[in-house]
Parts: C-alpha cells; sequence; structure tokens
C-alpha cells in the first residue's frame, strides 16, 4: 500500500529531515510513527501525499510514485487519502456540517448523498448533534474529530493522521486511537504518527521510530 | 461513542454521477459562494461595482456623442461633390461620352450631367442677367457634370484623388471641389474618435485594475479556505472558478449600473437640447444606444471581469501554492 524506497529529504539550507528511509506497509495495516519532535514524522507524512517532495528515492502509494506526479495530479492523489493534522486545518467560517462535506462537494457529489455521508461519518465520530456548530464553539478534542469526520467522508483506503493526540488529553487520546482501530478493522490502511508513547505502549501494531530522520523498526 | 457502518466500499453507479450532473453540481456551487461572498460583503462589493459603472459610463457618453455627432453630420451637411467643366469645343455626343466615362469610375454613384444650354437657362433663372446673355452671340457657359462619391469615398484624401484623376481625363477643363466645410467637419469628428478611443482604453485598464484588485483582497480573505481546499484535493480549476464567477458577475452587473447611467444622463442631456433646439429652430435629439450596443458593452465588460479576475487569481494563486 505504501511504499518508500531510500527516500531522502533535504530541506533547502538545513540538515537532512530524513535518511535513507525504506519500509512497506501492507493494505490493511496499522502502524504508529514515532520519534521525538524533530524527527521527521511529519516529513514522512507530508511525503506520502505529495505537500513535499523526496530528493531521493520512491514514495510509491498504491504503486503510484508519489513524487513523480505532476501539480496539476495532484489533487487526485490526494482524494484517495483520508489526512488528519495536528493543527485541525478546518474552516472557521463554516459549519461543522459544511466543513464534513467539502470532500464531497469538491467531488460534485448529489446534496442528498452528501448528507447522508456527512451524517454517517459525524455519527462515527460522536457528533452528529454538533454539525450546526462552528469550529469555535468546539473544544479542542471535538475539533480534532470534525477532522477525523473529514478525512472518513470519502471512505479513503489510507488514512494518515500527524500527531492527532497531541494536544488531548490520556481519555481523549484513548477514543480515538479506539477509533482509528475500528477503520483498521474495515480494511482502511492506517499510519499515525504520535511521540505519546504511553498511549501506544500495550498495542501490537507495527512501530516506525525515527530517529533523527533515520528509521529504526520496533516488533 | 456510537457505531456506524464504516466500509471503503465501491461506489455505486448512478445517474447522477455522471459527468454532466457532477459538473453542474461543482459549477452551482461555485455560483453559491459567489452570491454568498457578495451578500457578506454587500457594501465593499457595491462600492466596486459603482467604481467599475462609472468607469464604463465615461467611453459609453463619449460613444453616444460620437455617434450623434457623426449623424447630426449626415444630416446638416449636404453630400460632398465634384463639379466637373466640360471643355466647351466638345459637342453634345462627345459631352455625353464623356459622361459615361465618368460613371465608369468605381467610386462614382451618380452623375448630373447639365448641358451648355442647360447652364446658360439656369444661370438665367437665377442670376437675371437674361440682357446681358442676350447680347452676347455666343455660349459663354460649359457643360457641367456634377458627381456624386459612393458613400466611402467620402474622404478628404480620397476626393482629392478622385479630382486629380477626373482632370487627367481628356475633355475635362477644370474640376471645383468644395470641401472645405467638409475637411473641416472630419478633423473635428476625428479629433473626438481619437479622444474617445484614449478614454476608452484608460478607463479598461483602470475597470481591470479594479477587479483585479477586489479578486485578490477576496484571495487574502479566503487564504484558509484555500490552503484546506487545496489539503483535501480540491483541482485548479475547482478552487479558481468562484473567482472567475465573481469577475464575470462583477463585470455584468456594472455594466447594467452603466447603461443605467448613460440613460440618465441622455434624458438630462435631452432637456438641455431642447433649448438648443429652439435657439437653431432646427429639432435636435440624442440618440441612445440601441439594443445591439448595449449587448455588446454588457459583453465586453463581462470579458474584462473574467480576464482580469483569472489574471489576478492566477497569480496570486501561484504565490499561495502549498507544495513547491
Amino acid at each position: 500500500m505504501i511504499q518508500f524506497q531510500r527516500v531522502s529529504k533535504v530541506y533547502l539550507g538545513g540538515k537532512p529531515a530524513l535518511q535513507n528511509i525504506t519500509f512497506t506497509l501492507s493494505p490493511g495495516e496499522m502502524a504508529f510513527l514515532t520519534g521525538h519532535s524533530g524527527a521527521g514524522k511529519s516529513t514522512l507524512m507530508r511525503l506520502i501525499c505529495g505537500l513535499e517532495k523526496a530528493n531521493d528515492g520512491k514514495v510509491l502509494l498504491n504503486g503510484v510514485d508519489v513524487s513523480r506526479l505532476k501539480k496539476h495530479q495532484m489533487p487526485f492523489l490526494r482524494r484517495t487519502i483520508g489526512m488528519i493534522y495536528q493543527d485541525h486545518q478546518l474552516l472557521f467560517d463554516h459549519t461543522v456540517y459544511d466543513n464534513v462535506a467539502f470532500p464531497l462537494i469538491i467531488l460534485g457529489k448529489p446534496a442528498d448523498e452528501i448528507k447522508k455521508r456527512v451524517s454517517a461519518s459525524l455519527d462515527k465520530v460522536g457528533l452528529i448533534d454538533k454539525m450546526k456548530f462552528y469550529p469555535i464553539q468546539l473544544s479542542g478534542g471535538e475539533q480534532q474529530r470534525v477532522g477525523i469526520a473529514r478525512a472518513i467522508v470519502n471512505r479513503p483506503t489510507v488514512l494518515l493522521a500527524d500527531e492527532p493526540t497531541g494536544n488531548l488529553d490520556n481519555k481523549l487520546s484513548k477514543d480515538i486511537l479506539k477509533l482509528f482501530e475500528e477503520f483498521n478493522q474495515t480494511g482502511v490502511t492506517v499510519l499515525m504518527a504520535t511521540h505519546n508513547m504511553g498511549l501506544i505502549r500495550r498495542k501490537h501494531h507495527r512501530i516506525l521510530n525515527l530517529n533523527q530522520g533515520r528509521l529504526e523498526v520496533k516488533n | 461513542m456510537i457505531k456506524a457502518k464504516f466500509k471503503p466500499s465501491k461506489q455505486k453507479k448512478h445517474k447522477s454521477h455522471s459527468f454532466l450532473g457532477r459538473w453542474q453540481r461543482q459549477i452551482g456551487y461555485a455560483w453559491h459562494n459567489v452570491f454568498n461572498y457578495f451578500y457578506q460583503n454587500i457594501f465593499a462589493s457595491l462600492l466596486t461595482i459603482f467604481v467599475i459603472a462609472i468607469s464604463i459610463t465615461l467611453p459609453t457618453i463619449g460613444y453616444i456623442l460620437l455617434k450623434n455627432a457623426n449623424q447630426a453630420a449626415e444630416q446638416w451637411y449636404p453630400t460632398p461633390n465634384l463639379t466637373v467643366y466640360i471643355d466647351k469645343t466638345l459637342s453634345e455626343e462627345q459631352s455625353k461620352d464623356l459622361i459615361d466615362k465618368f460613371k465608369a469610375i468605381s467610386e462614382v454613384e451618380n452623375v448630373i450631367y447639365l448641358s451648355r444650354n442647360e447652364t446658360r437657362e439656369e444661370f438665367r433663372a437665377w442670376s437675371g442677367f437674361d440682357d446681358a446673355l442676350d447680347l452676347l452671340t455666343e455660349n459663354p457657359l460649359p457643360a457641367v457634370a456634377i458627381i456624386f462619391p459612393i458613400e466611402t469615398a467620402k474622404q478628404t484624401n480620397k476626393l482629392h484623388a478622385l479630382q486629380a484623376q477626373l482632370q487627367k481625363i481628356v475633355g475635362v477643363d477644370d474640376v471645383h471641389l468644395d470641401d472645405s466645410w467638409f475637411t473641416r467637419l472630419m478633423a473635428l469628428t476625428n479629433m473626438v474618435k481619437s479622444i474617445v478611443w484614449t478614454i476608452s482604453i484608460f478607463m479598461v485598464i483602470a475597470v481591470s485594475l479594479v477587479i483585479g484588485n477586489s479578486i485578490r483582497l477576496n484571495i487574502v480573505a479566503r487564504r484558509q479556505t484555500i490552503i484546506v481546499m487545496q489539503l483535501i484535493g480540491a483541482t485548479e480549476g475547482f478552487i479558481l472558478r468562484p473567482f472567475l464567477y465573481n469577475g464575470i458577475f462583477t463585470g455584468l452587473i456594472s455594466a447594467i449600473f452603466a447603461l443605467i447611467l448613460s440613460k440618465v444622463f441622455i434624458l438630462q442631456i435631452d432637456s438641455t437640447m431642447l433649448q438648443v433646439s429652439n435657439v437653431f429652430g432646427k429639432i435636435v435629439s440624442i440618440n441612445g444606444l440601441s439594443w445591439d450596443e448595449s449587448l455588446l458593452i454588457i459583453l465586453f465588460s463581462i470579458i474584462i471581469g473574467w480576464l482580469s479576475a483569472f489574471i489576478a487569481t492566477k497569480k496570486y494563486l501561484n504565490e499561495m501554492v502549498i507544495v513547491s
């Protein structure tokens, strides 16, 4: 599903962010991406959805080399990925409902289908009763769940979560992790970046640990 | 948390999934966005529209004045013509042949021929020198052909060329062209025309800048929305569309306002024209824009709106692209 072949990334004028990364994530697999702040977790995530370009190596998603895609092909790549951001990336001048509906509006789905899918998605994250609210009226955890609902509304095959539990307390973090495990059980490939080792300690999923841009595979 | 079914299942084939339906809904969404933005920023939007409307009104009024000046020139002044004096030694037959030669020239619309006898009769009738003419043994007046040029030849340089051409024909004594009033009128209309053109060009630039600037503000205001749209897989076309439609919408509404303003101007000037009519003893009235002309102005305004929105959006979106 996701395949990195000796990928390196250097930011302009800086030290290498990622060095010689090689790993494969099979379809339906769930894995954690760990490491200290600045270890390159976000960079790795951004490489998968084409927000950054690798300087060397190949990033394959469903067998397609992401770094070779043209600018106009990028939107179609991103539609197959559900991406969750640490800073949510929500629209504060739109309601929760509109925020979640956005990926479907972009696809030009009919109104009744949008309504059905958005409701299902919000139901899934437990925010169905707050769909008329604006993001500013929600707590941090709820905003994060809006982001998750938006990521899953188009039924992606890959779910990428960059520090989804970054600002949340333990109870909420566990809830969100449980949610991801549920998605994983339905066949979605999940890659979740986190620095919260306590949260994933007892989980049996693979852990990809980044240390100063290099990969150390555990389990 | 309540559980609901979540499966990355295959999408059902449905009529509304067709390309046309999708396209229609995306366009509908873009227009919805345009109207939403308009209502949310009604004051700023109206301000922009009025600035553009006035910018379009000025050259439109210039055009109306120019058009009316041209019409007035055609109504009030006789068509320019050339008077050809035919050599007195030519016989009546030879003169007739000469007239046929004149008629064969492509710039000539019509020829009126007055034989020597006819000119004498005319002179007699107009001058009152009957007795003086009777004293002369020979008719002193030549035969005359009055030549009317075709519409496209009614320009100073072409008339002069025609005059020179006629002069060369054997049997022609002299060609007289009275075009002093014509030259002056043409110079005046040409000057007004070039002024109107210059104003129009400046106004088109002004309109483009105003629309471009309002689109730029619109983009800055919706920066976060644009970034999020890029993140979740919106194509460039989808992001561009609301801005382009905004340009079209602004152009359309401004043009309609400009037409209303021009109409107000005509009504206003018509009342002062009545006084002019009294002084000159002639009925003077201003002709407004025809339907064709109004439609053309609307179309032109829409095209400017679209084009300047396109250029502005392309430029500012490229600066904002999240991926290099």
